[in-house]
């Protein structure tokens, strides 16, 4: 049995873009742009991997070490952490974040993570290429639950043993997700008590 | 907080008979859907599972309104599927008691606490008359309490059997049981339950609504127990 979690929203309480762009400094104008298109991307009203792209051009002018280091700032969901922690080598995130970005905070977490990859020159960003969640199934022989809160996360979702649409950040969840979870969970004690009981008991 | 069981409210169907265009649970009685007369009697449960199909993000959106701790479980198959699929979905990686109600179910909330506090596998029996009711045919038993009280008593009563046909009382949908004997059979729940009995039986007060003449007396019952 094995757990994968979305990062943005999900382990993290925000969406980690708009996080940086709020923390870096960057012009209200982008930290607003920045937030609309995120919320519209998650909803699944703009196609992701486009918006995703556009997202990551409006940061790519920040130096790769000081996002690194704002992202490790962000506010987690705590009982997440601690499941993760708990059952270090049963859970793997996974998010179509960029590995070069989140890479301290997830060496902090301790987890293994499957994510978007970039290639870059010394300090920028070049080219990037977007993990498709549902192709990281194969890897997995054994049941997989997964745990996603975005329009990126339906076919992910829909593939795995057990889906659970988690809203813990975002109460408004998209309805493409709900339509294929097996589960729907806004608060994150809830989410624990489930998952400590999909381990425990195995179902029937 | 109260750990010790699973509750499963089953939402997922059509409340189609009164010409109420969402599910039932959200059917509003003195300014409250029922769904929230329930939530506000179960305050003190910490793993509570509403399982949802028809309309789920209505149903969804109105609890989030008062409680967002609870756990919604989908039935997208709920138009081919019978109530005890809904259970079994609910109840599924559950603690090892479940307490089962259907979501438009309205029973009084101390005999609501009172059956839920129990240890024991029972089910809710009502003297009220619906329209399509699962009968219940019951026996008594009667023991002294304590050796201290010999002159007290116990009564109790025990469900023998399920019918459609007669019985002396009518089962409200009310089921406290082992969450490993909840199997996927595709029936309706009181056929899983035929499995087991006896089983202890517990009056309830209750109402239920299948029809404009039961909403209009599940108005005065609100008034009357559930109004503060």
């Amino acid at each position: 049995m094995h757990f994968l979690f979305d990062l943005d929203s999900t382990i993290t309480k925000t969406e980690i873009l708009p996080f940086i762009a709020t923390e870096a400094g960057c012009d209200k104008t982008i930290i607003s742009k920045l937030d609309e298109m995120t919320l519209k991307s998650m909803n699944g009203e703009l196609p992701f991997e486009v918006n995703f792209r556009k997202r990551v051009n409006m940061l790519s002018h920040l130096p790769i070490q000081k996002i690194q280091k704002i992202v490790s700032t962000i506010p987690l969901h705590k009982n997440i952490c601690n499941f993760l922690q708990k059952y270090k080598k049963q859970c793997s995130i996974i998010t179509s974040n960029l590995d070069i970005w989140i890479k301290t905070l997830v060496e902090n977490l301790g987890i293994n993570c499957y994510s978007s990859k970039a290639q870059i020159d010394k300090t920028y960003i070049q080219e990037i290429e977007i993990i498709r969640k549902k192709d990281v199934l194969k890897n997995f022989k054994t049941h997989v639950i997964a745990i996603g809160d975005g329009s990126n996360d339906v076919e992910l979702l829909d593939c795995a043993l057990i889906g659970i649409a988690y809203g813990g950040a975002r109460k408004k969840l998209p309805d493409s997700l709900l339509e294929v979870a097996n589960y729907a969970i806004y608060s994150e004690k809830s989410l624990c008590i489930l998952l400590q009981q999909i381990l425990n008991n195995k179902g029937n | 907080m109260k750990t010790s069981k699973t509750i499963v409210i089953t939402a997922a169907g059509i409340g189609s008979r009164l010409g109420f265009d969402m599910p039932k649970c959200l059917l509003e009685l003195h300014g409250k859907p029922i769904i929230k007369w329930q939530l506000e009697m179960l305050k003190e449960y910490d793993d509570i599972r509403i399982v949802v199909g028809y309309k789920a993000t209505d149903v969804i959106n109105t609890v989030l309104e008062v409680r967002n701790d609870i756990t919604f479980v989908f039935n997208h198959n709920y138009k081919t599927t019978n109530t005890l699929n809904s259970l079994y979905l609910g109840a599924k990686y559950g603690r090892n008691m479940i307490l089962s109600l259907d979501g438009d179910l309205l029973v009084h909330p101390e005999d609501l606490q009172k059956f839920a506090n129990r240890s024991e596998e029972c089910i809710g029996i009502t003297t009220e008359r619906t329209e399509e009711p699962v009968l219940v045919t019951t026996s008594v038993t009667i023991k002294p309490n304590t050796v201290k009280q010999p002159d007290s008593q116990v009564k109790n009563i025990w469900a023998e059997n399920f019918s459609r046909d007669n019985g002396n009382f009518e089962w409200t949908g009310l089921v406290l049981i082992k969450q490993n004997k909840i199997k996927n059979q595709n029936s309706y729940i009181y056929e899983l339950l035929e499995k087991y009995l006896p089983m202890k039986a517990i009056l309830i007060r209750c109402c239920e609504i299948d029809t404009h003449n039961d909403y209009m007396k599940a108005l005065k019952w609100v008034e009357k127990y559930l109004v503060v």
